[in-house]
Order: structure tokens, then sequence, then C-alpha cells
């Protein structure tokens, strides 16, 4: 069979004058799973909502399983099989597993009561369809993402889905999570189903795509089978640039040990790790979702606390009880959860920039003189490159400016030890190249940095040491230019 | 998932029965009501009667009505402070009108005026919540006090002596069933019976858990959200009339300066019954044991010598242990499965 699912015909989409599509032509066959790749802002959201019905297209011709549609209803489209899994699941956290599903099923067949029993076979057979074997009657609320996305699939085709387009669909998943998905996809394909991923996670897209459709300013520059793709040149289609990520060899690794902890051990999360980081050097540390990376990062900067060990700072015995500790210490650290924790949305780019460093910025009375803040912030806005004037706030900004903020305020702070966990989710690739570049421009300065990361490309090219973490333990070292990306994926996910 | 509960589950299933019971609110509640009521019954053997039983259910009738409706508003996700003056609004105003109509007519047509007043200002509500998305809190907060300034200035001022109210609402406050119970407990039943099937077994009962628990998500599988508020209201605004009515009939006076001013007792009532605050979560019968909690203890302590004000002490102290421990019971699962 290769009849196409869905045909787009010279499509073409503006906002207010603004064309954000400019005759996009695309066809999805039965089974096929494609990745459509493009930054942010280059029109591949606009692509998916015009397919689901949330926009309507000005120019073009769409077709879904041959029938033609010169404008189209959210309804029509789920009526044709399209179902769309958003980044945020649009899952009901107060309700069961269940009930998320059988919801749903209730809402589409019409129904004006709600029958319980119904929900959890509607619930139970979707989930075998995917082989999944998940408890029902929990609350979505209390269940791990990765489930949550599990939950939000299995309601997507609990009615006969035809497509089945997915936003992001790896970017809270660890390496584990992920390779189950990719099984779950494979399955999806192989009863009839075709996938369309929206994602900027390259290497994943390689390993499940059959055909990746590069987009940029609303324009198709590259539309190859994965086979024919060249794996080097995605990034170039994507940014319209050469992005070449060399891989990191510190400049200046010298002796002098930065830091250096003994015998770490936290409670339930992780036992007796010890490492050392060099002068120049990055130090990554990696390991599926509850190895102990994450709670590492955080007992380092006093987030949770160490029941025992030693940390050494320069030589100097330290003692980081708390996250006033740290600071004092000369440790930052930026945190997984960008939105929540790292960067104050409802703050100007100034107040956000100067946030660490406010004690130094008091006056006698130990008042901030508002214009003493224009000169830091200023100086670290240019540094950074971070766009938008310094009154803006932080919630304007895209996601690779935020971490920019981010780092930049820490930066500020002039830290030995830098923990960044997980510093490029959520970002496009060339912010991404760009935040790289400035963690390897800090190590060479002389920062310790500690990466936590679970993005083997990023491990790779960005860190000259990789420790992996299993069960709260380091059950493997090695520099990183002795590994490749089969070897380390290996390692992360062997089971001891 | 493919983890733990293999073997041990025999074993365990007793003690994890018990330990999700102690984790569910009602069980708390339902232990707090038998503990107090042991104690006075102790201290005073009057306690122990079936004319208690029934005056303490009638006592929980007007904030057990209420309380349904605020129930429905706290699950949309936000609090109903315009409750009681939606119910003396319509109580009041139908009370006039059914004087000026026909002073004679049945209970029943006191009802149904009251109720499609009450509809009238739900719909307001609604109004200002849907159509101008401004907060439900802010909302009802202002719509409260526009409804009594409205009904003062318009409708009336004066209460509405028990020699003036019409008969059918003096007969209505003496109708007993069951040798003593007040038909107005019966009432409280029904529609906490009404409301407990249409929240939990119609598409649209469940949406209004959809509409508090993910709002954008429920628009995505279908849901009309307007047409959903507006129900809510609308429903909530009925049953905050028929509360009226109870009240002003069982006391047998329209007093347009009463019950306002009352309404954060009924949402405190309510919050004990284990509604959440931020919406999603909560029904009928923990708001029903909430009631009755705060009714034995505000009404019945006296019996055993303790002052009204160390009443409210209590009160304020099981509140605040019981709205505790739920958090707590919420962070421990939240870490369990972290």
């Amino acid at each position: 069979m290769s009849e196409n699912v869905i045909e787009l015909r010279d499509i073409c989409k503006s906002f207010y004058g603004v064309q954000v599509l400019k005759n996009i032509n695309l066809d999805l066959k039965v089974g096929e799973s494609l990745c459509i790749a493009g930054e942010n802002g280059s029109g591949k959201s606009t692509m998916i909502k015009i397919i689901s019905g949330a926009y309507t297209y000005d120019y073009g011709m769409l077709k879904i399983n041959g029938r033609e549609y010169p404008s189209i209803t959210p309804d029509q489209s789920i009526s044709e099989g399209v179902q769309v899994i958003y980044q945020d699941f649009s899952l009901f956290p107060n309700m069961t597993v269940a009930e998320n599903i059988g919801l749903s099923f209730h809402m589409l067949e019409n129904k004006r009561t709600y029958n319980r029993k119904k929900s959890r076979e509607v619930a139970k057979a979707s989930l075998a369809r995917i082989g999944v074997d998940l408890d029902l009657d929990k609350l979505v609320e209390d269940i791990p993402v990765s489930q949550k996305q599990i939950v939000a699939i299995a309601r997507a085709i609990m009615q006969d889905a035809k497509v089945i387009i997915m936003d992001e669909p790896t970017t809270a998943l660890t390496q584990k999570e992920i390779n189950r998905l990719f099984e779950i996809i494979n399955k999806l394909k192989a009863s009839g189903v075709s996938i369309i991923f929206v994602s900027h996670k390259l290497d994943e897209m390689f390993e499940i795509s059959d055909r990746i459709y590069v987009i940029r300013n609303g324009k198709e520059v590259a539309n190859y089978p994965v086979s024919q793709f060249e794996r080097g040149k995605l990034s170039y289609y994507m940014t319209g640039k050469e992005i070449f990520e060399e891989p990191f060899t510190p400049d200046t690794l010298s002796e002098e040990t930065i830091f250096e902890v003994k015998n770490l051990t936290c409670a339930d999360f992780f036992q007796d790790v010890s490492f050392s980081i060099n002068k120049g050097e990055i130090l990554c540390v990696t390991g599926r979702l509850g190895s102990g990376r994450t709670e590492l990062a955080k007992a380092l900067f006093g987030v949770i606390p160490l029941s025992t060990g030693t940390l050494y700072l320069k030589g100097n015995q330290i003692e980081v009880r708390n996250v006033p500790e740290a600071i004092k210490n000369n440790i930052a650290y930026i945190p997984d959860d960008r939105l929540a924790e790292g960067i104050f949305l409802e703050a100007s780019i100034k107040n956000n920039l100067v946030s660490v460093i406010l004690d130094q910025l008091k006056g006698r009375l130990g008042l901030i003189n508002e214009r003493d803040k224009e000169a830091p912030a200023q100086e670290w806005r240019e540094k950074l490159a971070i766009q938008g004037k310094l009154e803006d706030l932080g919630k304007s900004l895209s996601g690779g400016n935020q971490q920019r903020v981010v780092l930049a305020k820490w930066l500020a702070s002039t830290p030995d030890l830098f923990v960044l966990n997980c510093p490029t989710v959520g970002v496009d690739v060339k912010s991404k190249a760009e935040i790289h570049g400035l963690i390897r421009e800090m190590a060479n300065q002389g920062i310790a940095i500690l990466l936590i990361s679970d993005d083997i490309g990023e491990i790779l090219n960005n860190s000259n040491r990789v420790l992996v973490m299993n069960e709260g333990r380091i059950s493997f070292e090695a520099d990183t230019k002795d590994l490749d990306y089969d070897s380390l994926s290996a390692k992360i996910t062997e089971i001891i | 998932m493919e983890n733990s509960n293999g073997k041990s589950l025999s074993k365990g299933k007793f003690l994890q029965t018990i330990n999700h019971l102690l984790a569910q609110n009602e069980t708390i509640l339902v232990l707090s009501i038998v503990v107090l009521s042991l104690l006075i019954g102790i201290i005073n053997n009057a306690f122990f009667t079936v004319h208690t039983l029934y005056e303490t259910l009638l006592a929980t009738v007007v904030w057990g009505v209420v309380g349904i409706g605020v129930t429905l508003v706290m699950i949309n996700g936000g609090v109903d402070l315009s409750c009681m003056s939606i119910a003396m609004f319509s109580a009041y105003s139908a009370t006039k009108i059914m004087l000026a109509i026909n002073p004679d007519a049945p209970i029943i047509v006191l009802f149904l005026i009251a109720g499609a007043i009450g509809a009238g200002l739900g719909f307001v509500n609604a109004l200002f919540i849907s159509i101008f998305k401004i907060p439900i809190f802010i909302v009802t907060l202002a719509m409260g006090v526009v409804y009594k300034a409205i009904m003062l200035e318009f409708i009336g001022n004066i209460y509405i002596t028990p020699a003036q109210m019409p008969q059918s609402a003096l007969d209505f406050s003496r109708t007993y069933v069951f040798g003593g119970l007040h038909i107005s407990v019966l009432i409280m039943f029904a529609l906490l019976i009404l409301t407990h099937i249409i929240m939990r077994y119609t598409v649209l009962g469940r949406g209004i858990y959809a509409l508090g628990g993910a709002p954008e998500s429920a628009q995505r599988i279908g849901y009309n959200l307007r047409r959903l508020k507006f129900s809510l209201y609308i429903y909530a605004g009925i049953i905050y009339a028929i509360a009226g009515v109870i009240y002003v009939s069982n006391s047998r006076l329209a007093d347009p300066y009463d019950m306002i001013g009352t309404e954060l007792t009924v949402i405190a009532a309510v919050v004990l019954g284990g509604v959440s605050l931020t919406g999603g979560k909560g029904n009928v019968w923990g708001l029903l044991l909430g009631v009755l909690l705060s009714v034995i203890i505000r009404n019945n302590l006296i019996l055993i010598g303790i002052s009204s004000d160390w009443a409210n002490f209590v009160f304020g102290a099981i509140f605040v242990l019981a709205v505790g421990l739920q958090a707590y019971n919420k962070s421990r699962t939240k870490q369990e499965t972290a």
C-alpha cells in the first residue's frame, strides 16, 4: 500500500500579512513515520495546526484519506482519524488513567451518560494495543511523565486513529523511556498508523523516522528518506548555517584540581560517589532517570541534604548544607526546569541578570539603587548576546534566550563550580550550539563544569570525561574520546 | 509499571486497605464525627436519641444545600462568595412575588419562582466568568454585594413577619415524616443524590471535573466550555434559591438582612469536606460530612457545657488539622511516586 493519508499541495498561510507558510507540499503514506524538523518559528507548528484544523489555510489543497477539505474543523480532522498529542499531553491530572482515556471515548461517541465500566474496558483495550500495562485507577497527577505520555498515546489511538501527530515527544524522557516509546511507535506503524513527529532532537529523529522534512522560514528546504539524508547536513538545513560541533577538548587542561568530592552519600538517592574536576575540564554525569544524577546535582547546590561525604573546592574543605552556603562557596546551578526554577518569568531581564549579585549592589543602608543595576545587566546582556531590551520580561524570551539569561546571572557572580542540569532541554538547535559554546568558554576560563545530561550527542561533543550513574552509584567512567554513541548508550541503559 | 505488586499482594492487602482508608478525607471526617458524638453522648446521655439525630440533620439542611452549589463551583476551581446573596435574593423576592400574586399558592410555586430567579442570577455570574473571563472569586465577591444592594433598593428592605408569610410556607415548616424528621432533610438528600448522579454518571458532570482539572484539555476532547460553565452556574443558582426558600420557610420569617455574610461558614465546611480549593476534586458526600461535623461542633458542644466561643475554637482546630492532613497525605503520595 502506498496511498497517502495526508496530502498537502501548495499550502500558504499568512498572519497579519506575514506569510508563515509558502507553498508547502507534503505526502504522508500509510504506516509511515515522518519527522518535521525546524527551528522555533519556522512554521512547523502552523503546519500541524492546519492539518488538525486549528487554523484554516489561505491557499492550496488539503486531502485527508483521499477526501478534499477546502477548510477543515478540528472535529472533522479528528473524525478522519487525525490525533495530535501536544507537548503537555492535554491530560486531566485530577482523573484516573482509565477516565482520561474513557472520557474521550464518551465524548467521541456523543454519549450523555458516563459509564465507568466502559471507560475501563476502553482504556484497557487501548493500552493492550500498544502492549503496556498501567494501573488504571491511579490518578494521572501521580504517575511519571513517561507514563503520562503513554496515556496520551493510548487515548489518541482509542478511536481508529490513522495519523498521530506528536509534538516534541522525547523532551521529558530518559533514554530507556525513549526506547520504549520507539517500540510503541513501531507497533503502531506496523498496524497501519502513520506518525508525524515535530522535534528538534536530531539523533532521535534519525532513529525512528522513515523520512525527514525540514522547514525553514515557512518553506520546505529538504524532504528525504532517512537513508538518503546526510546526518551532518540536518542542522545546516534547519538554520541555513553550517554548525559544526567539534568534540570538546580542554584548551588548558592542568593538573590543578578545582573541585573534588569524596564518598558522597545521600540517603535514598546515591551512595559513595567520588570524583574530581580539574581546571579546564567539563565533566559529564549521565544515567537513566532515577539513577541519582539529578539528586547529585541538587545535593551539590544544597537543595537536598547530603548524609555523608566531603567536598573540596580549590583545596579547601567546604560545607554545603543549604543553597545560601552553596552560593557563598561560589557554586552556581542551572536547574533542569528552567521555567519553574531558573528564570523569573514576570521580572525584567535586568532584574533577572542581577538577581544573584544583589548583595554586591547593596549601598550603605542595605538599599539598592536602581541605577546601579544597569551597568552589570548591560554588560552581561552583551556578553551573552541576549536578545531583547533590559526592560523586557523573562517570559517574553525564547527558550534559548531564557537559558542565556539564567547562565548570565550566575556568571555575574564569578562561580568556581558550575553545575548544569540538562541545560539545553527545550532549546532550538541554533541556541543549543551557542549554549554549548558558552559552556566550553566557561571551562576554558577555568570554571569547573559539571554537566548533567541524558542527551548522548550533547555529552559526546561537550565533555572530556563521562561518569555514568546507575542505581545511585557510579557504574562507569571514561574519557569521552574513547566513547561513541552506541557504546555510551549501552553503558547508560545497562542493567546491573 | 512492571515492578512491585506481584507476590506480597494478599499479605499486604489488608494493611494497604487500612492505609488507603486512612488517607481518605472521608474516613477522617467520619472518625471525627464518631469520636465527637461519643464524647458528647457519654457526658450528656440526652444526645443519643432519634430526636437529636433529626434535629442535627435539620440543622445541616441549609448549609448542606447551599454547600452543593459551593462544591460544584469549587470543583470548577473557584470560591463562590455570592451563594448566600443569591439564596436570600431569590427567597425574599419569591416570597414577595407570591404574596402579591396569590398568597395561597402551594409551596412548590414558591420554590419554582425562587428557582427561576436563582437561575437568572447564576446566569449573570456565568456571563461574567465565561464571557469576560473574570476570576470566579472576583465575580462572585462583586456580584454578591450587587445582588444584595439591588434587593434592598428595589425589592424591599423590610422583613416579612410570620403573620405575613404565605400559609404554604408555614405549613411546610411544620411538615414532618418518619415520626419527627423534617421534610427539608429529605429535600437535601434528594438534591445530594441528584447532584451525585449528575457529577458521577453523566458526561456533563465529568466535564465539570475535567474543567476544574485542565480546561484546555477539556476543550480539546470536545467540551464546549461556555456551555459547561453556564450549566454549572445556573444549576448552582437554582440550588441556592432552594436553600433560601427552605431557610425562610423554616424560620417563618423572610429577613433580607439575614443569611448574607455567612458564606465563609459554608465554604469552610466544603473545604473540610475535602473539596480541593484548586479545583477538580471533591464530591457532595464529603461536603455532607463536613457540614455535619461543623454543625455538631457548633450546636452540640453546648450540650456538654462548652461555650460557643470554645466551640468555634474547636471548629478552627479541627479545620486546620483536617486540611493539614489532606495536604500531608497529598505530599506523601507525591513523594512515593516521584
